[in-house]
């Protein structure tokens, strides 16, 4: 054997080694992507992690809005006196800004088709009795005012609480009407 | 991605620590309640596995948690149309899984935990590492691992799920889901309360109760938890919507009067048929009809009748999933494989070989679903995972078990049959209500979501006891069910369409738990689970496909095909024994395949062709009575399943429950007797006996019955007649045993004679079976548990027994339906003795009472509280028919020891010749009336302001009570108008019967007074009774007042007399109205009337007093002035004409005829006015603190006789620093006389007047701002406009003078509109016209 024999050995060892080692990177590569691509959880994930994303926009929005709206009073009482002011002098777009928000656009069309009907003086009639002006406290958050006419009949049956927030703590300390 | 996804991370661990608020129960208030009664409950009706309170706060801390973060957004499910909510109105917004798929599915519960998610791109770790994994299969996999707490926080998490099923917002798609609370559930709002005593009703309640709903899965019991709030209750945005049938609505608007106030409910059914209110109406008097919605759930009213309803739900089946949990749970924990398998991942796969590796990679739930989803009975199987080798499931020995198992898994397990009742009541039918309402379709909708088909050709499971087609069988003689209808030939649409009907011929509800249904070559192979019962002559639909009956749901889903020839169909019992069967050798004998009309039973348990309408192709008679449906036969109860309190209920153990095999036979508690009586009447409270009866046409051994008893206070039962007493005891078929206390007299004819035990007054008896199931149950007189009502009480020496019809003793579950009163109680048959005390004899001789006129006004006794009755016309026309009678004191009945006066009623019963068919009770929900007997109607004020009549009359004691609360109770007489003298006179409106019945001298009444009892079933009972025999008196009318002929009337302006004679002089009783009318030009009087129309009143003056009689003259007189007289006002500008005339009415309210017309003629009195005083009072003049100068006085009169030409009023004020200024009464300006010039003027206007107000003006208080003031020496005659006292005093210093020196002068009159016309009312003192300093 001569020194050129001899050196080649353990080349060829090597290069052995190296085939090998790739060959095992490649099917280890192969595996990976056949996790990453036929595992059906990915997907799943992928589709989830947008779809949070977009709540997260929402919801974060949402807030913003909330936090800014000052149209409310301290108290119950005083929410729905606002309200009443506005509705004497007939201007919907205030007097619904004293609702939720998520329920203005809702009863900016009730008030408009009561003005349109012509029976606009019959409701304010009807809100602005004495007897009319108290409710009470079903709970803390939550004071309705039961609204009835000459017959003794419920008109109106108006619910305003204290909106909270994502954190289930109030927003602000404004009182908003939820239902009328 | 990965920027998403830590978008996603910081997201989730934001939102880990807050919680978005949910439309369900509170989580700080309601849920933590209810998790806690609900475990209370579990340990109470499973005693022999009992939950520490170490459990209970793992489970309350579980239920708190379900809300935290964003979870909440999980928590719908709707099941009709099988989805969740669009979220926030936002498409593609976080996964939409329904709380059912969310409860079961851990990978993405896994994903809320943001570890797991950062992880799980890289690794698929099993969901069981995940932190926010509280699934109902990781509750599971923690309990097979040991970690109780871990578990039982997870099935915290389900408890809480399933809690916010029973929340209609919940199951019911609003239109949106806000993004606060703020339109949250009015219903949560209203639960959320923190105090204890809100809860405490609830808790006594269930405490009473011994339910509890057992589901197969975890499935089912989110489908029965939100069926029932969605089909029986609303949600703010789905009321009336056509999206949901549900719920049914009873009365779209029923009013119900409170407060004053009247309100309008929409009523609707529960599931128990009780009316409830389901919302209330708000008026449409300026709503808009349509486009919103004019109801309203925040009302206090519906929110408590859905916090009767609901939360009780969420209870029940909250203990149901806690036992689901604990069978599975043990299961799993017997399975090697189990904790293994459900924390497989990637890393282990590759560990464990290449497929490991393929499944770890495609991990998908159903993986980690390691318990089947339906959970057969585990009392005869043996629960295998999923997947699992069939080959290990090798059958007990000696059965067979092969071909498909097909069943529906839905059946619900009602282990007590006792129902809760209710306290709400039914509007009466006369109530007026428009269905207004929108219309709810009573179609079906089918829907893919309720009903399971379970199929599974590879699972052998092996059963306690298999049935084969094959064999020869002996038929039972008298099956309880049969097969009843058989649509083998399919229907018109489609031929597969093929359904089987069976039917319950039995008078008692029957158990089908492993019942087989079979076909012939066994394709079709039922066996009924457990919980599978059909009440007495109902109807269990199986059907080949769900849509095989388009319009009915299934009961249950086979698979396999009927044949059209060749074929049969045979109905097991648990035991194999033959119930019933049908064969086509080679056809059927009946159906007819070309029509497709089915084959159905006859009353003779024969088989026919349907031959009546078909409806959508189905020309049959599914789940309804045949066309000649068969006929009921009594029953026998074959195998009872295991009470729930069967203390060989394990849960640790590995051994199966094991059914009992025994048969258990229907014997009747037949008659009871309380106690005896001797011949004087003395009680003997040992001479009683229970009768039990054998309906069976076979005799049964008793061994192993026994009787237990409760008393109307306790909550438990005690023993009566114990196990030992009835051991080897035969009870002979459609025989008698009788058991009697050793100490009764007549215990010759005793079966059974006991000694310890004792029967007493309001118990209620219970015979069980040896595993403690009830076979039949009593309850009597106040009992507490009674079948419906509770029987009536015997006396002493009577009993109460069964009644029969056509020979058979009938058992309608309701004992006070099926059993009545016995004089003369007769065990086995025999009669041993008769008392009638209870009717007075004098009944026995009602012939000789034919002719008692003498009688009819006499009281009956002196304790009957109702005095001097008299029913006859009112009048001599018979106009009304009127009922009067006095009484001492109001209320006029006590309270007894077992009644209450806040309600009671009298009933009149018409001419009842047998008094024993009186009824002891009237029961609320007949509105406390009498069906079946003829009771007199009445038309009376009563607390609901409805006018209509009643079959009695009703009264409270309480005057709060006297409010509209529904009826019955609303129609108590109406506080306000009970008569203060105590004496009644009512109208009668016919009968009950007739409400136009005429009423001959031969009617006659008896008078029962009933009184409530306060119980649940709120009936009113008997506790008086007027036997004796009250005769209409038709000729007793009462005589309407004579006229009054001598009538005068005198007067003046100032005061009217009247004098009249009195209209009857034995009468002391009449009252006298003033009847008066002013006249109008043209008015004459002929034939004593008023010619323009017919007699006008203007006003009615009701005198009752305040006139006197005057003697001898024996006349009355009367003085008033004209100013009382309605409508009068004393400034008419004509003479003005007034007719009077009197009528004489009596206490019946019957007038006399009118008397001659009088009249007088007032002169109008306005002329004389003729100094300012006469005018004015208070006349001011002075600075106000703003500095203005102002006028002020009181305007006392005014002439309104004038004319329209003047038509503004005026005052002239007139001022000056010296004396003797003056008015020119033509024009009325102001000059001073003594200088001969002009005078200064007050004004506010450019002119020189005050001007008050158009003419005529009001009276009252005038204050008038001078705006400029006026003199022709001041200020060189410019007017000075906004004089002020500075400026003044300045003016009049440069004259010498001060405001000590200045003087007002005033002239009152009118003008016409030009100011050209004056009248001046005081010129006649323009001479001298008062003069009013100014003061400071």
């Amino acid at each position: 054997m001569n020194n050129s024999e001899k050196t080649s050995r353990p080349q060829k060892k090597f290069k052995k080694s190296l085939i090998i080692g790739t060959l095992v990177i490649i099917v280890a590569l192969v595996l990976v992507i056949i996790f990453y691509y036929f595992n059906p959880n990915l997907n799943k994930i992928k589709k989830f992690s947008q779809e949070q994303e977009l709540t997260e926009q929402y919801l974060q929005s949402q807030t913003l809005e909330h936090q800014k709206d000052q149209y409310g009073g301290k108290t119950p009482e005083e929410t729905y006196q606002l309200f009443l002011e506005a509705l004497k002098k007939e201007d919907i777009d205030l007097a619904t800004k004293y609702f939720i928000l998520e329920k203005q656009d809702e009863y900016k069309k009730l008030f408009q088709e009561i003005k349109n009907s012509g029976n606009w003086q019959m409701m304010m009639a009807d809100l602005l009795k004495p007897e009319n002006q108290k409710g009470e406290y079903l709970n803390e958050n939550w004071y309705i005012i039961r609204v009835t006419n000459d017959k003794g009949e419920l008109v109106a049956n108006i619910s305003i609480e204290i909106p909270k927030g994502p954190d289930l703590e109030p927003v602000s300390s404004l009182w908003k009407i939820a239902e009328f | 991605m990965k920027y998403r996804q830590l978008f996603f991370i910081i997201f989730i661990l934001f939102f880990s620590f807050v919680s978005l608020p949910s439309f369900a129960y509170d989580s700080k208030t309601t849920h933590p309640k209810l998790t806690d009664l609900t475990v209370d409950y579990f340990n109470q009706v499973f005693p022999n596995r009992k939950l520490s309170s170490q459990e209970k706060s793992w489970l309350i801390q579980g239920a708190i948690e379900e809300d935290k973060g964003i979870r909440s957004i999980n928590h719908f499910y709707d099941p009709v149309y099988n989805r969740t909510y669009q979220f926030l109105g936002v498409e593609h917004l976080l996964p939409e899984l329904t709380a059912k798929e969310w409860s079961q599915d851990p990978f993405t519960q896994a994903l809320y935990d943001p570890s797991y998610l950062a992880s799980a791109g890289l690794i698929t770790e099993s969901p069981v590492f995940s932190q926010s994994n509280f699934t109902w299969q990781k509750a599971i996999y923690e309990y097979a691992k040991g970690n109780k707490e871990q578990a039982f926080i997870a099935l915290g998490h389900i408890l809480h799920l399933i809690q916010d099923m029973t929340v209609p917002e919940h199951t019911r798609a609003n239109v949106h889901i806000y993004f606060l609370s703020n339109a949250s559930s009015a219903y949560e709002l209203f639960s959320a309360r923190p105090d204890d005593a809100f809860y405490q009703d609830l808790k006594n309640k269930i405490q009473k109760q011994n339910f509890v709903v057992l589901k197969p899965s975890l499935n089912d019991y989110f489908d029965n938890t939100a069926n029932y709030s969605n089909n029986y209750f609303y949600s703010p945005d789905t009321i009336g919507i056509s999206k949901y049938s549900k719920p049914e609505v009873a009365f779209s608007s029923v009013p119900e009067i409170e407060n004053n106030q009247i309100n309008y409910y929409v009523l609707g059914y529960d599931e128990n048929g009780q009316m409830f209110h389901l919302a209330e109406r708000i008026a449409l008097t300026w709503r808009p009809v349509a486009g919103f919605t004019n109801y309203t759930l925040k009302s206090e009213k519906v929110l408590n009748d859905y916090w009767q309803r609901l939360p009780e739900k969420a209870i029940f089946n909250g203990v149901g999933v806690i036992d689901l949990f604990f069978k599975q749970a043990e299961r799993a924990k017997l399975d090697p494989n189990f904790i293994s398998q459900n924390e497989n991942n990637v890393f282990l796969a590759l560990v464990n070989g290449l497929k490991g590796l393929i499944s770890g990679i495609t991990q998908t739930n159903n993986n980690v679903l390691i318990t089947n989803s339906n959970d057969p009975d585990s009392s005869s199987q043996t629960i295998l995972p999923a997947n699992n080798d069939s080959e290990n499931n090798a059958p007990s020995s000696g059965q067979k078990a092969t071909g498909s198992v097909s069943s529906s898994t839905t059946s619900t397990t009602r282990v007590v049959t006792t129902k809760p009742s209710t306290t709400t009541t039914k509007p009466s039918p006369t109530t007026t209500t428009t269905k207004n309402f929108p219309t709810t379709t009573t179609t079906k909708k089918t829907t893919t979501t309720t009903k399971k088909t379970v199929t599974s050709t590879t699972t052998t499971i092996p059963v306690a006891k298999q049935c084969f087609f094959e064999g020869q069988y002996q038929k039972v003689t008298s099956p309880s069910v049969i097969i009843n209808e058989v649509a083998w030939m399919g229907s018109l649409i489609d031929a597969n369409n093929e359904w089987i009907e069976l039917k319950n011929i039995s008078a008692s509800e029957v158990d089908l738990a492993g019942w087989h249904l079979l076909d012939e070559k066994e394709q079709i192979k039922v066996i009924f689970p457990k919980g599978t019962k059909i009440k007495p002559n109902g109807f269990l639909l199986l059907e080949r496909s769900d849509s095989a009956v388009p319009f009915i749901s299934a009961d249950f889903i086979y698979s396999g095909a009927l044949s059209n020839t060749n074929e049969g169909l045979r109905l097991f019992n648990s035991n194999c024994l033959l119930q019933d069967e049908v064969l086509a050798d080679p056809n059927w004998p009946a159906g007819d395949n070309t029509s497709k009309r089915t084959m159905e039973r006859t009353q003779n348990i024969l088989w026919q062709t349907y031959s009546e309408e078909g409806i959508q192709g189905i020309f049959g008679t599914p789940k309804k009575e045949n066309s000649q449906p068969p006929l009921t036969t009594p029953t026998t109860i074959v195998n009872a399943t295991s009470p729930i309190n069967n203390s060989d209920a394990d849960y640790s153990s590995n051994s199966p429950t094991p059914t009992t095999t025994k048969p258990v036979f229907k014997i009747l508690i037949n008659e009871i007797k309380v106690s005896g009586k001797d011949e004087n009447g003395k009680e003997k409270p040992y001479d009683e006996f229970i009768e039990l009866y054998n309906p069976n046409d076979f005799e049964v051994n008793l061994t192993g019955y026994y009787l237990q008893k409760k008393t109307s206070g306790s909550e438990e039962y005690s023993s009566l007649v114990p196990a030992r007493y009835l051991e080897n005891k035969i009870i002979p078929a459609n025989g008698y045993l009788i058991i009697t206390h050793s100490s009764s007299t007549n215990s010759n004819f005793s079966d059974v004679l006991i000694s310890d035990y004792s029967v007493t007054d309001n118990n209620t008896i219970v015979f069980k079976g040896p595993d403690q199931e009830i076979i039949d149950q009593v309850g009597y007189g106040l009992a507490g548990d009674c079948e419906g009502s509770c029987a009536l009480s015997p006396n002493a020496g009577q009993s109460i027994q069964r009644k029969q019809t056509d020979g058979v003793f009938i058992d309608t579950n309701n004992d006070l339906n099926d059993f009545e009163l016995q004089n003369c109680p007769s065990p086995k048959g025999q009669i041993i003795s008769c008392f009638d005390d209870f009717i007075s004899e004098d009944l026995q001789n009602s012939e000789d009472d034919s002719n008692n006129e003498e009688n009819s006004n006499s009281e009956e006794n002196s304790s009957f509280p109702l005095k001097n009755i008299h029913w006859r016309p009112l009048d001599e026309a018979g106009s009304k028919i009127i009922l009067e009678f006095d009484i001492d004191k109001y209320p006029f009945v006590e309270n007894g020891e077992f009644t209450s006066n806040i309600y009671f009623g009298l009933i009149f019963f018409l001419n009842q010749q047998n008094q024993e068919n009186i009824p002891g009770y009237l029961e609320e929900a007949n509105s406390w009336q009498v069906n079946n007997l003829e009771t007199l109607n009445f038309l009376y004020p009563n607390c609901q302001s409805v006018n209509y009549s009643f079959g009695g009359l009703y009264f409270t004691a309480d005057k709060e009570n006297c409010h509209s609360i529904g009826m019955p109770r609303g129609r108590s007489f109406s506080w306000n108008q009970l008569p203060k003298n105590n004496h009644f006179v009512i109208e009668i409106k016919g009968t009950n019967l007739d409400s136009q019945k005429i009423f001959t001298k031969d009617d006659f009444i008896n008078i029962g007074i009933y009184s409530f009892v306060p119980k649940s079933n709120s009936a009113l009972r008997l506790v008086q009774f007027n036997n004796e025999k009250l005769y209409f008196e038709e000729d007793n009318y009462t005589k309407t007042p004579a006229r009054i002929t001598d009538f005068e009337v005198t007067g003046n302006n100032s005061s009217i007399t009247f004098n009249w004679q009195r209209a009857d002089q034995n009468d002391n009783n009449l009252n006298y109205e003033i009847h008066y009318v002013y006249s109008k030009p043209g008015d004459t009087l002929e034939n004593n009337d008023l010619t323009r129309n017919s007699w006008y009143w203007s006003g009615v003056q009701s005198l009752n007093s305040g006139y006197q009689y005057l003697q001898p003259s024996e006349k009355y007189q009367l003085s008033i002035s004209p100013n009382q007289l309605q409508n009068f006002s004393p400034e008419f500008c004509e003479p003005l004409t007034i007719y009077f005339a009197i009528k004489a009415k009596n206490n019946y309210d019957l007038y006399s005829e009118i008397s001659p017309i009088k009249s007088i003629t007032l002169q109008p009195q306005l002329q004389n006015f003729s100094k300012i005083s006469d005018f004015l009072e208070n006349v001011s003049w002075h600075f106000n603190s703003q500095g203005e100068m102002l006028i002020e006085f009181d305007l006392i009169k005014r002439n309104v006789c004038l004319g329209s030409n003047f038509n503004r009023l005026v005052v002239k004020a007139g001022w000056d620093y010296e004396p003797g200024l003056t008015f020119f009464s033509s024009r009325a300006s102001p000059w001073n006389n003594q200088q001969n010039r002009s005078g200064g003027r007050l004004q506010n206007s450019d002119s020189d007047r005050l001007l008050l107000d158009k003419y005529p003006p009001a009276l009252g208080h005038y204050t008038i701002k001078v705006e400029s003031l006026y003199h022709p020496l001041i200020n060189s005659g410019n007017p000075i406009k906004g004089i002020t006292r500075q400026i003044f005093q300045e003016k009049l210093g440069e004259k010498g003078k001060t405001l000590e020196d200045i003087y007002l002068i005033l002239a009152f009159g009118a003008s016409d509109q030009n100011y050209y016309n004056w009248f001046f009312y005081n010129s006649e003192e323009f001479n001298q016209p008062q003069q009013f300093p100014l003061t400071q």
